[in-house]
């Protein structure tokens, strides 16, 4: 009973502390010259079809972080599980990717993973939910990229948030245009679409 | 079979609950185009009993997704939902040692505790048993349910029949007959 009540007590601070404590994201990038030499930039896209409704996705009160219409995409260099619930450490170094727009963020340049996806469907009020977003999907960046485009990962799902297929979208032309008028022309937007991998 | 959902056991201030109990969005109980939607849960090993259930309209969209329901002695019921999808998103209690308690269904996941309801009728949500799951001393409290066969939908039908007033004079009456005929056959 005791525990109960000292939970019921702690749980906005625990949701508090979740999003103050969670190691960063990958930074969004604006100039390429910020980039480290064994740095590249990502570009891609997240979408959710149908798209998230108004009520679907609930932000209460104070909350540290940015959730809304945000996927986290879980990101590791090895390839790996998600475990059921996932832990504050594998945050570590997400996409927070806004759903339906192109991210460009740093990362190393070297082959990574998506693990899985994270929705927030209900954070600051007194129950926390999540969605679940499978992962399994190669990101293949080499040592010498500057810039990769690595394709919109299309999860088609339904009312109950029921993943019902999964595609990656090329829509090279639409994210290079955007590349351009973001860093400027003579770039090499490299397109290496992400890839399903087995899990292990 | 355990249904281990993960769900998030919570203890909330359930003052803004309080009045949803049975609320049917001001629907007329004789609506034709009304379904019944019910189930059970024992919840004899839970912290509390349950006093209220929630149901969720997650489809169509909906400025008010959140349906009371009745409840008597774990059943419980609403007969008042149009078509479309739903899924149990609460049980509540309390008690006057465990305080009050909510105990929240994960939004993610179709399953035994959904329904689309495409055609107004009478929807079983099943039957279910409480099952606590051990968490941290900081983590939020967990439960899982487990599928149970009794009582059956045709005793919990006849149960309806029996203990809501309401119901023995509307049309549901005989549409609950009907289908505990048709169960027994």
């Amino acid at each position: 009973m005791i525990r109960s009540g000292l939970v019921s007590a702690l749980a906005p601070l625990l949701v508090l502390t979740l999003a103050a404590c969670a190691p960063p994201p990958r930074a969004p990038l604006t100039s390429l010259d910020s980039l480290g030499r064994e740095e590249v930039v990502l570009v891609g896209k997240v979408e959710l079809v149908p798209a998230l409704r108004k009520g679907e996705q609930k932000i209460r009160g104070m909350v540290v972080g940015d959730f809304e219409n945000r996927m986290y995409l879980m990101m590791d260099e090895k390839l790996r599980p998600l475990p059921e619930e996932p832990r504050i450490a594998d945050y570590a170094g997400r996409i927070e990717a806004l759903i339906g727009s192109t991210f460009f963020v740093r990362s190393k340049a070297v082959a990574s993973y998506v693990l899985g996806g994270v929705l927030f469907l209900d954070i600051g009020g007194s129950s926390q939910q999540k969605a679940y977003f499978p992962g399994g999907f190669q990101v293949a960046a080499k040592p010498g990229d500057r810039a990769v485009y690595i394709g919109t990962l299309r999860y088609h799902r339904d009312e109950f948030f029921e993943i019902t297929r999964i595609t990656i979208a090329d829509d090279y032309r639409e994210a290079s245009a955007q590349f351009e008028a973001k860093f400027g022309k003579g770039q090499i937007l490299r397109k290496a679409l992400l890839t399903r991998v087995k899990q292990p | 079979m355990i249904n281990r959902l993960g769900m998030l056991l919570l203890v909330a201030a359930l003052a803004a609950l309080a009045g949803c109990a049975g609320g049917g969005h001001g629907r007329d109980i004789n609506d034709p185009s009304n379904s019944l939607v019910f189930g059970f849960v024992d919840m004899s090993d839970a912290p509390t009993k349950v006093s209220g259930a929630q149901i969720m309209q997650v489809a169509p969209p909906t400025e008010k997704p959140y349906w009371g329901t009745d409840v008597k002695n774990g059943l419980f019921y609403t007969y008042y939902l149009p078509p479309g999808s739903y899924r149990l998103a609460t049980l509540h209690g309390s008690s006057f040692l465990g305080g009050e308690h909510q105990y929240n269904f994960p939004r993610q996941g179709g399953g035994d505790t959904t329904a689309r309801i495409e055609k107004p009728g009478i929807y079983f949500l099943g039957a279910y048993k409480y099952k606590p799951v051990r968490t941290g001393m900081f983590q939020q409290g967990k439960f899982a349910i487990e599928r149970v066969s009794t009582p059956s939908e045709a005793e919990l039908l006849q149960r309806l029949l029996e203990t809501d007033g309401e119901i023995k004079g509307s049309v549901w009456a005989d549409k609950i007959r009907q289908r505990i005929a048709r169960l027994k056959k």
